[in-house]
């Protein structure tokens, strides 16, 4: 108690000592929205395993102490050009370094003329208008999001006017270089005006190699808006120490998409949460996660899915590979409101464990209040085929890579449903590495 | 005709379990280069668990015996290092693998092969024009290639699929547990064809089979019965037909 009340002080002391310099300070509302925010988390403190929906999450380091924000004070290595990962495919990319827009690092060049982008501690100090609906009473429904409220130094803001469909994927970067126990609380805000079209990808990663322990913290809203459609994508591929909390709020109107494809890999503890509101007829939600994991590691995708209108779909395939000993868990809520009727919701998730003592957590919910609705989920867990490894040894494949040919097709079937080719060449080949590492781990 | 030819596949007084459970009783086995030798026996004898064993299926136990090709000890041997020594088992069942294709399949398993011989891995060009050939030989339609291995593949589809992974791979040894079951009759004079085609002076061909039939088109060169984990009798092809006649209890 007393430690925990200690750890909560300091969040309190650092906001209270920072919020002058908070992007934003100038405008009330902003100003009130983050006393809000941390008002409501000095009451609430960090979720618990005692919520259900955060049991699979390891929360242990964020009650053990506090991460406070990254400041010159506690950066330890400058990022380089350099430095940043190599580019695989074309567009604009945003790179965030300890969670503030970095403008030399980044690469607007190719940024299409029909689209907004603004970083959000600028959008806050000089035009608030243009946020203030968005953020407006979203103080967060947990701990977590409250204090991301509360400290949000920066993060993008991206707007497409109706009918704007850039070509070229953006991308943003997210790359920490900060010490021990650092943060970054990050809000992004993506609008999509009616028939508007994107491919957005995020990454977050390790460069620095460094292996800290840094926390970040990201929360993001988008609007897709009528016919608009969004493709999301992310890697979630963080150093061995870091703490990762991505939120993604979704909403969704009338004959819009919303599409994710996430690969989380990295991290002590890694949490993906995705919660969609379905607002309009024949919206769309598509939500596909292949999660590799390792001992030691705390990997979960939380979906929420709400059908809040007739003939809206969605459809969720998540796949997790376990090393020995790892844990991963698939947390599937979908609710379909009482005039929701026509609705299609289906929800998969499939985990394959490769050594002992690993175990993959599936816990789909469905909540149904239309009676004319198609709904269906499952969920499996299995090891390797033993009969299908030895008839691929049997024609000269070693056992190393026979284990790789199962478990690249155990996540092919995931992979043939992403649309950027470029983008399904990447992924591929982080599964190639993390297999190759993880031979390594357990051949030690 | 046999015993003259230099010998290739060497098993003696070899034993193996399951458990508690002994399935082969002492096997000895001499196949010479060149030759063609048909197991037959009633079901349960141990035929397919011989055919394991000598392939290092993971799950038997090997009490005593010693198995080797070409001289080189294949007890001593990983699964896939017996495959490079050429080795080659056609399964009874043969397994499916959904997300792999047929073609990426027999790829990675000729290059992995290739790999362990110490010799170039072919070329992407060659490899298709080669499998395509294979293919045609067996009246394989192409589109097969392009399907997960054995997944949805008829019984008989899966058969002619191992004598294609035979005709690919080009090993020096086959061990055929029951190719020729399930097969319509064009379909058992095409892969009768295919066993034909393969055999040669430096190659040796293991039939495990129930029919009679089969030996019409691949003549073998000894014949032998397997009863209760023991061979109780070799002969020449006129063994077979005896079988055929009498049946098991008598012959043996
Ligand atoms: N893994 C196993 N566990 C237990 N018993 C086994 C196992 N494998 C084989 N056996 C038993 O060993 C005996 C021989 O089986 P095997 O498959 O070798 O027979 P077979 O001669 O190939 O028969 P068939 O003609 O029906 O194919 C059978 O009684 C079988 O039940
Ligand atoms: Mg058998």
């Amino acid at each position: 108690m007393n430690e925990k009340n200690q750890i909560l002080d300091a969040y309190d002391t650092a906001f209270h000592a920072a919020a002058a310099g908070l992007p934003g300070s100038g405008t009330d509302w902003a100003t009130s929205l983050r006393h809000d925010a941390m008002a409501g988390f000095r009451a609430s403190g960090f979720p618990t395993r005692r919520d259900e929906a955060w049991r699979y999450t390891n929360l242990t380091p964020l009650q053990k102490r506090p991460y406070l924000a990254a400041t010159s004070a506690n950066e330890i290595t400058g990022i380089e050009r350099a430095d940043l990962p190599r580019r695989d495919m074309d567009g604009a990319r945003i790179v965030m370094v300890n969670g503030r827009f970095d403008e030399t690092l980044s690469d607007l060049g190719p940024l299409d003329g029909s689209l907004t982008f603004m970083s959000l501690a600028r959008a806050l100090d000089e035009k608030p208008e243009l946020v203030e609906p968005y953020l407006v009473g979203e103080t967060g429904e947990d701990g977590i999001r409250r204090l991301n409220t509360a400290l949000m130094a920066d993060g993008s803001v991206i707007i497409l006017p109706a009918g704007a469909r850039p070509e070229l994927p953006l991308e943003i970067l997210y790359l920490n270089s900060a010490g021990e126990n650092a943060a970054a609380h990050i809000r992004n805000l993506v609008v999509l005006e009616a028939g508007a079209s994107l491919d957005l990808i995020e990454t977050c990663r390790d460069t620095s190699g460094n292996g800290s322990a840094f926390w970040s913290n990201i929360v993001s809203t988008m609007v897709v808006g009528e016919g608009a459609s969004l493709n999301h994508h992310q890697i979630q591929t963080i150093g061995s120490e870091a703490l990762l909390s991505a939120a993604a709020n979704v909403r969704v109107a009338e004959g819009g998409h919303y599409s994710n494809f996430v690969l989380t890999a990295g991290g002590l503890v890694t949490r993906n949460e995705i919660h969609i509101l379905l607002q309009g007829r024949d919206a769309q939600a598509t939500l596909d996660g292949l999660c590799l994991a390792r001992a030691g590691q705390s990997l979960a995708n939380v979906t929420i899915v709400e059908h809040q209108s007739p003939a809206a779909s969605s459809k969720q395939r998540y796949k997790s590979i376990l090393q020995a000993r790892a844990s991963a868990a698939f947390l599937g809520k979908v609710v379909v409101a009482r005039d929701a009727q026509h609705s299609e919701a289906h929800q998969a998730s499939d985990s394959l464990l490769l050594g002992e003592g690993a175990t993959a957590n599936a816990k789909p919910e469905l909540l149904i209040h239309a009676d004319d609705v198609k709904c269906s989920h499952g969920a499996t867990v299995g090891a390797l085929d033993k009969a299908a490894l030895f008839y691929l040894n049997s024609r000269g494949l070693d056992p190393a890579a026979a284990k790789e040919v199962l478990v690249t097709a155990f996540a092919e079937e995931i992979l043939e449903c992403i649309s950027l080719a470029p983008w399904r060449q990447i992924i591929r080949a982080e599964i190639a590495g993390w297999m190759r590492d993880g031979e390594k781990v357990s051949s030690q | 005709m046999s015993g003259n030819n230099k010998a290739m596949l060497v098993v003696k007084g070899l034993h193996a379990r399951v458990g508690d459970v002994e399935i082969l009783k002492g096997i000895d086995l001499e196949i010479g280069a060149g030759e063609t030798h048909a197991i037959m026996g009633p079901n349960g004898a141990g035929k397919s668990t011989l055919a394991n064993v000598l392939c290092g299926r993971p799950g038997y136990e090997i009490t005593a015996g010693e198995v080797s090709l070409n001289g080189k000890d294949l007890l001593a041997l990983a699964p896939h290092e017996r495959a490079g020594e050429g080795l080659f088992l056609g399964f009874q069942y043969p397994v499916e693998i959904p997300g792999v294709s047929n073609m990426n399949f027999l790829r990675t398993a000729l290059n992995s092969l290739k790999k362990y011989r110490g010799e170039e891995e072919m070329d992407a060009a060659s490899f298709l024009k080669m499998l395509r050939a294979a293919a045609a030989d067996l009246k394989m339609a192409p589109e097969m290639l392009k399907r997960a291995v054995n997944q949805d593949f008829s019984g008989g589809e899966k058969k002619r699929n191992e004598m294609l992974q035979m005709a690919v791979l080009d090993p020096i040894m086959a061990v055929l547990d029951e190719t020729d079951s399930g097969l319509d009759i064009d379909a058992l004079k095409i892969v009768a064809d295919g066993i034909n085609a393969f055999r040669g002076p430096e190659k040796a061909v293991l039939l495990i089979t129930h029919y009679q039939r089969l030996l019409d088109y691949v003549v073998p060169d000894q014949v032998h019965v397997m009863i209760d984990g023991r061979i109780v009798r070799s002969g020449d092809k006129e063994l077979a037909k005896e079988l055929e006649e009498k049946g098991y209890a008598e012959v043996a």
